[in-house]
């Protein structure tokens, strides 16, 4: 039993330190290194309700359905797609910035 | 010419189309109008990766920047093709992006890519997630000695722990704030991270917690009865951590011996 009465003032402590804590200034419950989202998080997330892209893909407006947001030209380069077999690239963005960071093919 | 195919006929040729290219069963229903029907399908499948592309770069910002532009297009057009969507519903496409860049040989040399790609999609989780009301605390204060031993917790559907073998956090962070006195500083191999994500004021936060105190966590969201949890705990302030949870509304609903308590007596 004496898990049981452990377990029930541990919780019991909880609560009361909770309810003090929702009257106390907020800063008191933030965590330590808590870090909020860098702005391009949350502008990604307007983006998608703007650009509808939670939206189902498959529905589209009739006339849109050969173009993916104007970046490709449907007669010109969207109809030859990249053969993902061609694959060769190796990554060449901002992990270079990172120590120890190694582009060599694996 | 065969007999005019079933829509779902249709449906599964265009399918194979999109997915596989070339000359496929679907040919046979096009029109060819000045572009043969295979070049015309090649434009559909053009636009289904690019498509997909798109919606996983809006996901993935820090492995984007990581691995650069074409690099990035390049991958998630192969993981287009190799695991197509299950679901219409765009936000729920890209979960097994990580997995599927841990297996990538391209981006092996990048061991610590994955866990960036895992710490953005429960970043994307937390923000896309449903809203859902707090439980209110006081409401457990109803509860007797022996159902406050056995409660156990819903966590709210924003909230995401993970472990990362790397510094993941520090890596995003840096990254999306583009700053490379960070990043520069960064080690990879710096061991794991123990990891919060949640919404706060409509945006995500990223917390990192001690091992300990992250199994905890993870132990009480996985519904497990609280001295179960408290039993396996050790070297924490339970009470304090617990009362830390409430007060971030991390919890939604608790429900004592299987049957649920919090939601159903609500108003």
């Amino acid at each position: 039993m004496n898990r049981t009465l452990l377990a029930a003032s541990t919780l019991t402590s909880a609560i009361g330190l909770a309810l003090a804590m929702q009257t106390a200034p907020a800063q008191a419950a933030e965590m330590k290194g808590e870090m909020k989202a860098p702005p391009i998080v949350k502008e990604n997330m307007a983006k998608m309700q703007k650009e509808h892209l939670q939206k189902c893909f498959g529905i589209n407006a009739v006339g849109k359905n050969d173009c993916a947001e104007g970046a490709h030209s449907c007669a010109g380069q969207a109809t030859i797609a990249r053969d993902p077999g061609s694959f060769v690239l190796l990554p060449a963005g901002d992990c270079s910035k990172i120590a120890g960071g190694s582009l060599k093919p694996a | 010419m065969n007999a005019t195919p079933t829509l779902l006929e249709l449906q599964h040729a265009l399918r194979r189309a999109l997915l596989e290219g070339g000359e496929t069963a679907a040919c046979a229903e096009v029109v060819a109008d000045g572009i043969e029907p295979a070049q015309r399908l090649a434009v559909y499948r053009n636009g289904y990766a690019s498509r997909l592309s798109a919606a996983l770069r809006l996901c993935y910002p820090a492995v984007q920047r990581l691995v650069g532009e074409e690099f990035f297009d390049g991958a998630a057009r192969v993981f287009a093709f190799e695991r197509p969507p299950r679901a219409a519903w765009l936000d729920e496409y890209g979960a097994e992006f990580a997995d599927f860049l841990a297996g990538f040989p391209p981006a092996a040399s990048l061991a610590y890519l994955p866990d960036v790609a895992r710490l953005e999609w429960a970043v994307n989780r937390a923000l896309h997630a449903p809203e859902a009301e707090p439980l209110d605390v006081g409401r457990l204060l109803e509860l007797n000695e022996v159902q406050r031993a056995s409660v156990r917790f819903a966590p709210h559907p924003a909230l995401g722990l993970l472990r990362t073998d790397c510094p993941a956090d520090e890596i995003w962070r840096a990254v999306l704030a583009r700053d490379d006195a960070a990043l520069g500083a960064i080690d990879p191999a710096a061991g794991p991270a123990w990891l919060l994500v949640e919404r706060r004021d409509g945006d995500a936060s990223v917390s990192r917690m001690s091992e300990p105190a992250w199994r905890f966590a993870f132990e009480l969201c996985a519904g497990r009865p609280l001295h179960e949890v408290l039993d396996a705990a050790c070297g924490i302030e339970a009470h304090s951590l617990l009362a830390q949870h409430f007060t971030a509304g991390r919890f939604v609903a608790f429900t004592i011996e299987d049957k649920k308590v919090a939601t159903e007596t609500s108003p």
